[in-house]
C-alpha cells in the first residue's frame, strides 16, 4: 500500500554540506505489525520496491545515528544500514493506520553533485526488512548550491526592436515608425521591421504581439486571420517569414533556435492576433532577428482616414 | 452642367474612397528600442516579512538613452506550454497576484550603453496565506505619436515569483499520459492507442493545477515491450524543471529516442547543437508506460501521481507479413491435405 504522507526535510540542502540532519514524517497505511523500515536514498526512480537503487555519490549517512522520533518511538538503527540506506528496526508491533511517524537522522553528507534525489521509505512487518513490503512511498529532495532566500534563474534578456537591425547587433537598431503611403484597393502596401532577442534564462523566451490593428477613428482595417493578401479586401496582418505573394520579409537569421510560432510562420499567410504568441524559444537561445512582414489592403468601400496602429513586442521568459 | 457636376463629385468620392489614407510627415524619433533585463526572479518570503533587491536594466543602444515606464501585471500560461500571458487588460488582481505585494519606481531612464539597477520592495502580510505568488515587473519602451501608420515599440519583462511557506493547498492531477503526436508546430498534437503506420516519437503527459501553489513536478517514466522488457527510462519526466502555474493545464513531451546533433549555421557558419527527436525504432507489438511523479515542498510535505498507459503499434508491412504468413500457414496446410488425400485417394485407387 502507498504511504498516504510522507516529507523531508534537510538542515540544509547545499552540495557536499556535512552533518545534515535528515528528517522523515510518513502517515503508515495497513494495519497489522510493523517492525522494520528502510530508507534507500538513490538518484534513480524506483517504480517496483525490487527495482536496484543507484547510490548518489558523495552521500554518506554511515555515520548517522537517530536523534529523535515521534510516533512510534523505539525504532533503532540497524547495523545492516549503509552509506545510503537506513534501516530502521523495532520489536514488531501492531500499528493503526494512519499512524503519523517522525525520524531525524544526524550526521548525513549530502550528495556532491547539484541534482534530484529520491528517497524511497519501505516498511516491513518483519524486524530485518525481509519479506514483502507493507507499505512503500518515494520523496524527491534537491541538493542545490544554496537555497537560501532568493535564487536568480539565468540572468539575461536581451531585446531591440527596429526597422532595421544590422546584422546581429542591438546597439544598431533604428527606426520606430512604419509608413505605407497611401493605402489602394488595387495594391498590397507591405513594410518590414526587425526584432532580435537572445537569452541564456534555461526556460527560452516568447516574444508576444501586443496592439490593434489599423483604425481611422471609428473605422478598421479587419485584422487578417491566416490569410493570403488579397487587393481588393480589406485586410491588416503580418508574419516572420519570407514571402513570394507579397514579396516582403526574410526568414529569420542567426545562430540562435527560436523560430516564428503557428500561424505566423506560413510564407504568404497573414495574421494578426492581440496578445498571441509570434515567436518563441524552448530553452536559451543564442541572437536570433526575426524580420515581420506587414500587410494592409483595402476595399473600394474603406472609409476614407488616417489608419495608424500600435504594435508592441513584448518579450518575456517561459517557465 | 448638372450632369457635369454628378461626374465630378463621383470622381471625388471614387477618389476618396481608394485613397484612404494621407502622406505622412517623416519623424525622426532618437530613442532606444534595445534593453537587456533579468528574466526571472524567485523568493521565498515569510509572512510579515519583506525583501528588498534590485532589477537591472541595460541600454544595449551605444547612442541614445533609454526611457522605459515600469509597471506590475499579473500573468497566467498562454496555453499549454511554459509561455507566459501578461493580463494588460485586467484591472481586479489574480488569486496569485504579486501586485499587492510589490513595490517599485514606475519610470526611468537609462543612458547610452549603461545599466541602472531598479530597487523594489516585496512585503507579505503577517496574515497571507501560504502559496505561490507571481507577476511580471513590464518595462516598456516610451512610444512617441507619429504621422506614421506604424508605431513601434518593445517590451520586456521579469517574471518575479514568491513562494510563502505554510500549509499550501497542493493539487496536480494527472489528466492524460500515453503515446503522443504532436502537430507540426508542436502546440498541440494527438494521443494515440493504435498506430498503423509510423510508431509515436513522444509519450506525453498533461497535467492539471488546481492547487494555490505553482508547482514544478519531478519523476520517472517507463516504457515496456509486450513481453515486459523496459525498451526506454526517463530518469527526469521534467527534464527542464518546467512550472505548471496555478489553474494551468500543461502538457510535457518526452521524445522516446532524442539525439544531439550538429548543423551548421547557415547565417553565421558556426556548428550548432540541438535536440532531435528521431523515429522511435520500436518493434510492432504492444507497447505499456508507466509515469510516478511527485510534487509539493521539495523539503516538506510531498504528493506522489501514478498512471499507466497502453498502445499498440501495427505497421501495416508487419500487418501485411502476418496476412502473408497465415496466406502461405494456410497454403502450406491446403497443400499437406491435398497431398495426404491424393495419397490416400491413391491408396484406395490401388487397392
Amino acid at each position: 500500500m502507498p504511504l498516504t504522507f510522507k516529507s523531508l526535510q534537510l538542515t540544509t540542502s547545499s552540495v557536499s554540506a556535512t552533518e545534515v540532519f535528515y528528517t522523515f514524517g510518513f502517515n503508515t497505511n495497513t494495519a497489522g505489525p510493523l517492525g522494520s523500515v528502510t530508507i534507500d536514498l538513490c538518484t534513480n526512480y524506483q517504480f517496483e520496491p525490487t527495482d536496484p537503487c543507484t547510490p548518489a555519490t558523495g552521500l554518506d549517512a554511515s555515520a548517522t545515528t537517530i536523534a529523535s522520533q515521534s510516533g512510534i518511538t523505539d525504532f533503532s538503527l540497524d547495523p545492516s544500514s549503509t552509506a545510503n540506506r537506513l534501516v530502521l528496526t523495532r520489536p514488531a508491533a501492531a500499528v493503526t493506520p494512519p499512524t503519523a511517524v517522525s525520524v531525524e537522522f544526524t550526521d548525513i553528507i549530502n550528495p556532491s553533485a547539484i541534482g534530484s534525489y529520491y528517497a524511497n521509505i519501505t516498511t516491513y512487518a518483519t524486524l530485518d526488512a525481509s519479506g514483502p513490503a507493507t507499505d512503500s512511498g518515494i520523496l524527491v529532495f534537491g541538493i542545490n548550491e544554496d537555497i537560501e532566500i532568493q535564487t536568480e534563474v539565468p540572468p539575461w534578456l536581451l531585446f531591440c526592436a527596429g526597422i532595421t537591425i544590422t546584422a546581429l547587433d542591438c546597439s544598431s537598431a533604428s527606426g520606430n515608425f512604419i509608413d505605407f503611403g497611401e493605402l489602394r484597393t488595387n495594391t498590397t502596401r507591405t513594410a518590414t521591421s526587425q526584432y532580435l532577442t537572445a537569452t541564456n534564462a534555461e526556460f527560452g523566451y516568447s516574444v508576444t504581439l501586443s496592439g490593434t490593428t489599423m483604425t481611422a477613428g471609428i473605422n478598421v482595417i479587419p485584422a487578417a486571420l491566416s490569410a493570403s493578401s488579397q487587393t481588393g479586401v480589406s485586410q491588416f496582418g503580418i508574419n516572420l517569414r519570407a514571402n513570394a505573394n507579397p514579396s516582403v520579409g526574410s526568414d529569420p537569421s542567426g545562430s540562435g533556435a527560436a523560430s516564428p510560432t503557428g500561424a505566423y510562420n506560413v510564407p504568404n499567410q497573414f495574421r494578426f492576433g492581440n496578445g498571441e504568441v509570434i515567436s518563441s524559444a524552448s530553452t536559451g537561445d543564442n541572437p536570433r532577428k526575426m524580420t515581420v512582414s506587414y500587410i494592409a489592403n483595402i476595399s473600394a468601400s474603406q472609409p476614407a482616414g488616417h489608419y495608424v496602429a500600435t504594435m508592441s513586442y513584448i518579450c518575456l521568459a517561459n517557465f | 452642367m448638372r450632369v457635369i457636376s454628378k461626374i465630378f463629385i463621383g470622381i471625388a468620392v471614387m477618389g476618396l474612397l481608394t485613397l484612404a489614407s494621407v502622406i505622412p510627415a517623416s519623424t525622426a524619433f532618437a530613442a532606444s528600442n534595445s534593453l537587456g533585463v533579468n528574466p526571472r526572479r524567485d523568493y521565498t518570503i515569510k509572512p510579515g516579512e519583506k525583501v528588498s533587491d534590485t532589477l537591472s536594466v541595460s541600454n544595449l543602444s551605444k547612442t541614445d538613452d533609454l526611457v522605459i515606464s515600469i509597471e506590475v501585471f499579473d500573468f497566467g500560461p498562454k496555453d499549454e506550454s511554459g509561455s507566459p500571458a501578461i493580463m494588460l487588460e485586467r484591472k481586479e488582481p489574480t488569486p496569485w497576484s504579486l501586485k499587492p505585494f510589490l513595490t517599485i519606481s514606475n519610470e526611468l531612464t537609462v543612458p547610452a550603453g549603461k545599466t541602472v539597477t531598479v530597487p523594489f520592495t516585496i512585503s507579505i502580510p503577517a496574515n497571507q496565506g501560504a502559496g505561490s505568488y507571481y507577476g511580471v515587473v513590464k518595462y516598456s519602451t516610451a512610444g512617441e505619436s507619429s504621422r506614421d501608420n506604424v508605431t513601434l515599440t518593445s517590451s520586456s519583462a521579469t517574471l518575479v515569483f514568491i513562494r510563502v511557506p505554510g500549509e499550501a493547498e497542493s493539487n496536480l492531477t494527472l489528466k492524460q499520459f500515453g503515446a503522443f503526436t504532436p502537430t507540426k508546430s508542436g502546440e498541440s498534437g494527438n494521443f494515440g492507442y493504435f498506430y498503423l503506420g509510423k510508431s509515436p516519437k513522444y509519450l506525453a503527459y498533461r497535467l492539471t493545477n488546481n492547487g494555490n501553489v505553482a508547482e514544478i513536478p519531478t519523476g520517472s517514466v517507463e516504457l515496456k515491450n509486450m513481453f515486459g522488457r523496459q525498451v526506454k527510462i526517463f530518469d527526469k519526466a521534467n527534464p527542464n524543471n518546467n512550472t505548471v502555474l496555478i489553474d494551468q493545464t500543461r502538457r510535457f513531451d518526452l521524445c522516446i529516442n532524442s539525439q544531439l546533433v550538429s548543423r551548421k549555421n547557415a547565417d553565421t557558419g558556426q556548428e550548432v547543437e540541438e535536440q532531435r527527436c528521431n523515429e522511435a525504432g520500436l518493434a510492432p507489438g504492444r507497447y505499456s508506460a508507466h509515469i510516478s511523479l511527485l510534487y509539493g515542498d521539495t523539503s516538506g510535505t510531498q504528493h506522489e501521481i501514478r498512471g499507466n498507459a497502453t498502445f499498440w503499434y501495427l505497421p501495416i508491412w508487419f500487418i501485411a507479413l502476418i496476412v502473408v504468413g497465415l496466406v502461405a500457414v494456410a497454403a502450406i496446410i491446403w497443400w499437406v491435405i491435398r497431398k495426404l488425400r491424393q495419397r490416400r485417394g491413391g491408396h484406395t485407387h490401388r487397392s
